[in-house]
C-alpha cells in the first residue's frame, strides 16, 4: 500500500474514531471523561470564535475569553439569583456577550500589534469586574450551583444528558460557523486579511466588516460561555482569565488551518494538558508553555498542516512512481 | 489639601515604576518591532532574583543590579534562540512569548513558592521623610519618584541628544536605511533589548519592595505596561512618560475616590483615547 493511501486511511479512521468517541464517551463509565469531552467541545467552539478573526480576518483578538465569561456570568446570575427560565437566561447570556462585543469593537480601529494589545487590555477589564465587584459576581468564590438547563417540565437531569445537549449545540454552531466563513461576507473577510487597501479600493467598507466580524465572534464566544456555565455549573474569575483567551487562540493554530476540525484537535491537547496532565504533574504550566513555543517554532501550520504536507508529498511521490512505471511499460512495448 | 498631595505622590511613585517597566518595552517595539509578552514575567523573575541576592549580600543596590543583569542575560539567550526566529510575525511572536510567560512564572513559583513576598527595603530608605508643608511621606516611595525622574531624564537625553540615540531614533523610523548606511543594526537591537530587559528585571526588585512579588504578577504587570504604551503610543519614549503619569495618577486617585472600580478605572480613558486617537498620544500609525 502506498504511503498516501495509508495516510488517507489513517485520516478516515481517526475521523471515524473521533465520531465514535464523541458518541460513546458518557458510557465509558467515568464522569470525569464525560466532563472533559464536554469542555473540549465548548472550548473548541470558543477557539472557532477566535479563528474567525485570527485566520479569516487577520486580527488577533485577546478578549474572547471576556465574551465567554460575560455570557457565563450572565447565565449563572440569571439562573441562580433570579430563577429566570433557561431559554431566556441562555439568550440573555449570548446577547450580553454580543453587547460587550459591540462595545469592545472600538478596537478594530487599531490594527496589527496594536489590536492585540488593546483587546488584551479590554479583556482584563472584564476580569477586573469579575474579581472586584463581589456583590455582582461573588468575587473569587464565584457563582455556584448553576442548574442544568430546563424547558418547562423538560429538564436535563444528568451529566450524560447535558453532554449530548452540548454536543448537539456545538455541532449546530460549528455548521453555522462554516456557513458564515463560506458566505460572501466570510470571503470578504479573507480579502481584508490579505489586503485591506485592495478591499477598500474595491469599494468594501473594511472597518464596518471588521466590526461585524468582531461582533459575530463575540456571539460565538458567548454561546460557548453559556454552555460552559451550564456544564461546569460554576462560574468564577477563572472563566475570565487572560489564559482562556490565550489558549483559545493557540487551539486553532495547534490543530491546523483549513477546516473547523483544527480548533477541536487543538482543544483536545490544550484541555488535556490543563485537566489531565495537571493531575499528575505539578509543573504542568511548563508543559503548556513548551507547547506554545514548540508550535510557534516547529509546527506553525499545526497538526493538520503537517498531515496535509505529508499527504501532498507522498501523493507527489506516488505520481512520480506511476509516471516512472508508465515510462518503463512504454519502453518495454 | 494634604490627602490630595499624598495621592499625587502615590501616583507619581507608581508612575515612576511604570515608566521603568514600560520604557524598555516601548523602545524594543519601536526599534526591533518585538512585542515581548514576557516583559511582566521578566519583572517578576528579576524581582525574585534580586530578593535572593539581597538576602545573600544584604545590599539592596546590588540586589536591584543583580535582578536587572540576570534578566538582561536571560533575555540575550531568549532573543538569540527564540524571539529572533519570529521577527515579522507578530501573532507568532505574541504566542511564543506567552509560552515563555508560562514557563518563567512556573519556574519562579516552584523556586520561590506561592505566597506574596515583600522585598526588604534598605535601612537608608525606611521610615518617613518630611516634605515642605509638613507632609510626611514614605522615604522609599519618595526615592522611587526621584529615581524614576532621573532615569526618565537620562533615557530622554540619551535618546534625543547623543549620537547613539540619534541612530536608535533613525532605526525606529527606517531600519533598512540605517543598515544600508553601514550601521550594525543587529548590535543596536541587542543593546536596546538588553537595556529593556535590565530595566524590567530591576523594576521587579524596586516594585517588589512596595507591591510585593506574587504569582500572577507576571500578567498584572504586563497589563499595566500595555495600558501605558497603548495610552502613550507604542514605540515612543515620550509616550511611555506620559502614559506612566496618566496611568499612575488615575490609579492613585481611583483607589482613593472610587476604590470599587480601581482595578479597571484606567481602562476607561484608554478606550476613549482609542476612539479619538487609535495610535495613542505620541504614537504613529503602524
Amino acid at each position: 500500500m502506498s504511503m498516501a493511501r495509508a495516510l488517507r486511511m489513517f485520516g478516515t479512521i481517526a475521523l471515524v474514531l473521533a465520531g465514535v468517541i464523541l458518541l460513546i464517551t458518557p458510557y465509558a463509565g467515568n464522569p470525569f471523561w464525560t466532563g472533559l469531552m464536554a469542555q473540549i467541545l465548548i472550548f473548541g467552539l470558543l477557539a472557532l470564535s477566535v479563528d474567525l478573526l485570527m485566520r479569516h480576518t487577520g486580527l488577533f483578538p485577546m478578549c474572547n475569553g471576556a465574551f465567554f465569561a460575560v455570557a457565563a456570568y450572565t447565565v449563572a446570575m440569571l439562573e441562580v439569583n433570579y430563577g429566570v427560565a433557561s431559554p431566556f437566561a441562555a439568550l440573555a447570556g449570548i446577547a450580553s456577550a454580543g453587547v460587550t462585543g459591540m462595545v469592545f469593537g472600538v478596537s478594530v480601529r487599531a490594527s496589527g500589534v496594536y489590536f492585540i494589545l488593546v483587546t488584551l487590555a479590554l479583556g482584563q477589564l472584564v476580569w477586573g469586574v469579575s474579581v472586584q465587584w463581589t456583590w455582582l459576581t461573588g468575587g473569587d468564590n464565584g457563582i455556584t450551583n448553576v442548574p442544568y438547563p430546563s424547558l418547562g417540565d423538560m429538564r436535563i437531569g444528568s451529566l450524560t444528558q447535558m453532554y449530548y445537549f452540548v454536543a448537539f449545540v456545538v455541532i449546530f454552531f460549528t455548521l453555522l460557523y462554516r456557513q458564515v466563513i463560506r458566505s460572501p461576507f466570510g470571503l470578504s473577510l479573507n480579502g481584508i486579511r490579505d489586503s485591506e487597501s485592495r478591499m477598500t479600493a474595491l469599494g468594501f467598507n473594511v472597518t464596518v466588516r471588521k466590526y461585524v466580524a468582531f461582533v459575530i465572534s463575540s456571539l460565538f464566544a458567548g454561546v460557548a460561555g453559556v454552555l460552559y456555565a451550564y456544564t461546569v455549573q460554576f462560574v468564577s474569575p477563572a472563566a475570565s482569565s487572560l489564559l482562556i483567551s490565550v489558549e483559545a487562540a493557540l487551539m486553532p493554530i495547534l490543530g491546523g488551518p483549513g477546516t473547523v476540525f483544527g480548533a477541536f484537535i487543538g482543544a483536545v491537547i490544550i484541555i488535556g494538558i490543563r485537566n489531565v496532565v495537571s493531575g499528575f504533574l505539578s509543573g504542568w504550566p511548563i508543559v503548556m508553555g513548551l507547547v506554545f513555543i514548540i508550535v510557534v517554532l516547529f509546527a506553525p501550520k499545526g497538526i493538520l498542516g503537517i498531515f496535509n504536507d505529508l499527504l501532498r508529498r507522498s501523493d507527489r511521490r506516488d505520481q512520480a512512481a506511476d509516471a516512472a512505471r508508465k515510462d518503463v511499460r512504454e519502453a518495454e512495448q | 489639601m494634604t490627602p490630595v498631595v499624598l495621592q499625587l505622590l502615590n501616583g507619581l511613585s507608581f508612575a515612576a515604576l511604570l515608566f521603568l517597566l514600560s520604557s524598555g518595552f516601548t523602545l524594543t517595539f519601536g526599534l526591533a518591532r518585538v512585542v515581548n509578552m514576557a516583559h511582566g514575567a521578566y519583572y517578576l523573575l528579576g524581582g525574585y532574583i534580586g530578593l535572593t541576592v539581597i538576602g545573600l549580600t544584604g545590599s539592596f543596590v546590588i540586589g536591584v543590579l543583580a535582578g536587572g543583569v540576570a534578566i538582561a542575560l536571560l533575555n540575550a539567550v531568549i532573543d538569540r534562540f527564540l524571539i529572533r526566529r519570529t521577527v515579522g510575525q507578530p501573532l507568532m511572536q505574541v504566542l511564543l512569548t506567552i509560552g515563555l510567560v508560562y514557563v518563567i512564572a512556573e519556574v519562579a513559583l516552584l523556586i520561590w513558592g506561592g505566597n506574596p513576598i515583600r522585598v526588604p527595603t534598605p535601612d537608608w530608605a525606611r521610615g518617613p521623610i518630611e516634605l515642605p508643608g509638613g507632609i510626611f511621606y514614605p522615604r522609599y516611595r519618595f526615592l522611587l519618584i526621584v529615581l524614576g525622574a532621573v532615569v526618565a531624564i537620562g533615557l530622554w537625553a540619551f535618546y534625543r541628544l547623543t549620537p547613539i540615540g540619534a541612530v536608535v531614533r533613525a532605526g525606529v523610523d527606517d531600519r533598512e536605511m540605517v543598515s544600508a548606511i553601514g550601521i550594525d543594526i543587529g548590535l543596536l537591537f541587542a543593546l536596546v533589548f538588553a537595556l529593556a530587559a535590565f530595566l524590567a528585571g530591576a523594576s521587579g526588585v524596586l516594585g517588589g519592595a512596595f507591591l510585593t512579588l506574587y504569582p500572577h504578577a507576571e500578567w498584572d504587570t504586563l497589563i499595566l505596561a500595555l495600558v501605558v504604551v497603548i495610552v502613550g503610543g507604542l514605540g515612543s519614549l515620550e509616550g511611555a512618560m506620559a502614559g506612566s503619569l496618566i496611568v499612575g495618577l488615575i490609579d492613585a486617585f481611583g483607589r482613593w475616590l472610587y476604590p470599587e472600580a480601581a482595578a479597571f478605572l484606567m481602562f476607561g480613558p484608554m478606550a476613549l483615547l482609542l476612539l479619538v486617537r487609535p495610535q495613542g498620544l505620541f504614537g504613529r500609525a503602524h
